[in-house]
């Protein structure tokens, strides 16, 4: 029991899933080399992602007992101030299971419009593939992002620290599950309530109407709520990874190379200082001089030159002011940007 | 001493993994069938970029590209394609052996780039082309 509540010692879902993992890995590998199922699969690419899920429980380890310990410590701090404190039990687990998910919901939002959270989160849409691999190509310094500070409102709900992390362990398992194009559309009911593979394939497209969509952990009712949900289109073939891709396996470039571009943006000569802290803290994409562009405007773009496309799913927002030139554009952004 | 214990088991994990794939034939690198399928799929992620010319790898598996602004590039990525449009001032050190050209660029995600043309006449072509010094401190070789 801890010493602070009657709370249970919960166990670290982490350190018991590899192994399923791994297995499940390989099953499928096995299922796509023998096109039972649909998938691909490449042997560098799911290499340097099995890689980034190793680099990221290792520097977990690495961190256990100082940064981690020390966020914990902190938690445990302010859990003193919740005025109710919720015992375990099933129903305050589930009250902490959903409010935790609305948390991650906003939490991935942000680290995708927010360049700074994006320079973590980007390593795990790298990935030109959607398997189970790619479920694992996991940021190794999450923690310097700072976003473990919106676990603060629901430790002053009164939940406690371990029972949080518990949540957001069994969130993260559960998403392992949804990385994959084996699994067509589920039953309505699920597809409408949960996070689905489905849904989450929408999120890792680099198609325009794809972007910035489907921000779910478990729930997609979440997205639903909130107006970023895009239902996958089959006659829009999700296309994975970034928008501009990056052209590397090293796992070391890989998990750095949003921050050195933060760097190298953000200290070019001649900027003014709103201009640098925006390199850092605006939309990826944005850029001073017009040169990038962010989702918004690459969807505005599509839509530009797609006029049809106006309004449909994922570009409901933007309005065709130009006649389209061609018909046959791809699906795709147009020009280079930052992500 | 559990932490070298678990990377070392790790690491062997992610080795059998890798050779099972690639023993699946899983390691094949995208291949471009002519120089349309390239310049295709070039302007699939640059619509608006005017291709001048375009010079295939004699493996299919690279091609660069001279544009009305600026240079492109696209090679394979496993088994997707990866292009970029670059200028003169984005290459960092550009070196050819025989008719193969090594492109190191400034661009920290995807810092190599190389092509063998199979003829060193392309070869040559394009080493003048893209060593046309236009900021001076770029060290050419080769």
């Amino acid at each position: 029991m801890n010493n602070l509540t009657d709370m249970p010692d919960l166990p670290d879902i982490a350190s018991y899933a590899a192994p399923i993992y791994v297995a499940l890995i390989i099953a499928e590998i096995l299922f796509v080399h023998l096109r039972r199922v649909k998938g691909s699969y490449e042997t560098r690419d799911a290499s340097t992602s099995i890689a980034m899920g190793l680099g990221n429980v290792t520097s977990g380890i690495i961190f256990a007992t100082t940064v981690y310990a020390g966020i914990f410590a902190f938690f445990l701090w302010l859990y003193r101030f919740a005025p109710v404190k919720w015992e375990f039990g099933i129903l305050s687990m589930v009250a902490c299971f959903v409010l935790d998910d609305l948390r991650y919901y906003w939490v991935h939002r942000f680290s995708h419009t927010i360049r700074w959270g994006w320079a973590d989160h980007v390593i795990h849409h790298s990935s030109q593939h959607f398997n189970l691999s790619t479920a694992l190509r996991q940021p190794w310094f999450s923690f310097a992002k700072g976003y473990f500070v919106s676990v603060i409102p629901l430790v002053l709900l009164g939940f406690h620290p371990a029972m949080i992390a518990f949540a957001g362990s069994i969130n993260l398992f559960y998403q392992f599950f949804i990385h994959t194009e084996a699994v067509g559309k589920m039953p309505k009911w699920v597809e409408a309530v949960m996070n689905t593979p489905s849904h989450h394939r929408v999120h890792h497209g680099r198609n325009a109407r794809y972007l910035d969509s489907n921000y779910a952990g478990v729930f997609i009712v979440w997205d639903r709520l909130f107006g970023t949900f895009v239902e996958e289109d089959e006659t829009h073939p999700v296309r994975y990874g970034i928008v501009k891709n990056i052209g590397t396996y090293n796992p070391l470039r890989v998990a750095t190379h949003e921050y050195v571009g933060i760097w190298r943006d953000a200290t070019l000569p001649g900027l003014s200082l709103q201009q640098r802290l925006a390199y850092v803290f605006a939309p990826p994409g944005w850029s001073h001089d017009g040169s990038r562009k962010s989702s918004a405007e690459i969807k505005a773009d599509f839509v530009r030159r797609n006029p049809d496309e106006a309004g449909k799913p994922g570009l409901g927002g933007f309005i065709s002011t130009v006649p389209a030139a061609a018909s046959d554009i791809p699906d795709l952004p147009s020009e280079p940007a930052s992500r | 001493m559990m932490l070298l214990l678990y990377l070392a088991g790790s690491a062997l994990a992610i080795g059998l993994i890798a050779l099972l794939m690639h023993r699946l034939g899983h390691s094949a690198e995208h291949q471009f069938a002519d120089e349309a399928a390239a310049r295709d799929a070039f302007l699939e992620e640059f619509p608006d970029a005017g291709v001048s010319r375009l010079d295939l790898g004699a493996n299919g598996r690279a091609a660069l590209l001279e544009l009305q602004d600026g240079y492109g590039l696209i090679r394979a990525m496993g088994r997707f394609s990866l292009a970029r449009q670059f200028a003169l001032a984005d290459i960092a050190r550009l070196s050819r052996r025989g008719a193969s050209l090594q492109l190191r660029l400034t661009d920290y995600a995807d810092p190599v780039f190389v092509i063998d043309f199979g003829d060193e006449t392309t070869a040559t072509r394009w080493q003048s082309l893209l060593s046309f010094d236009t900021i001076g401190t770029r060290e050419k070789t080769g």
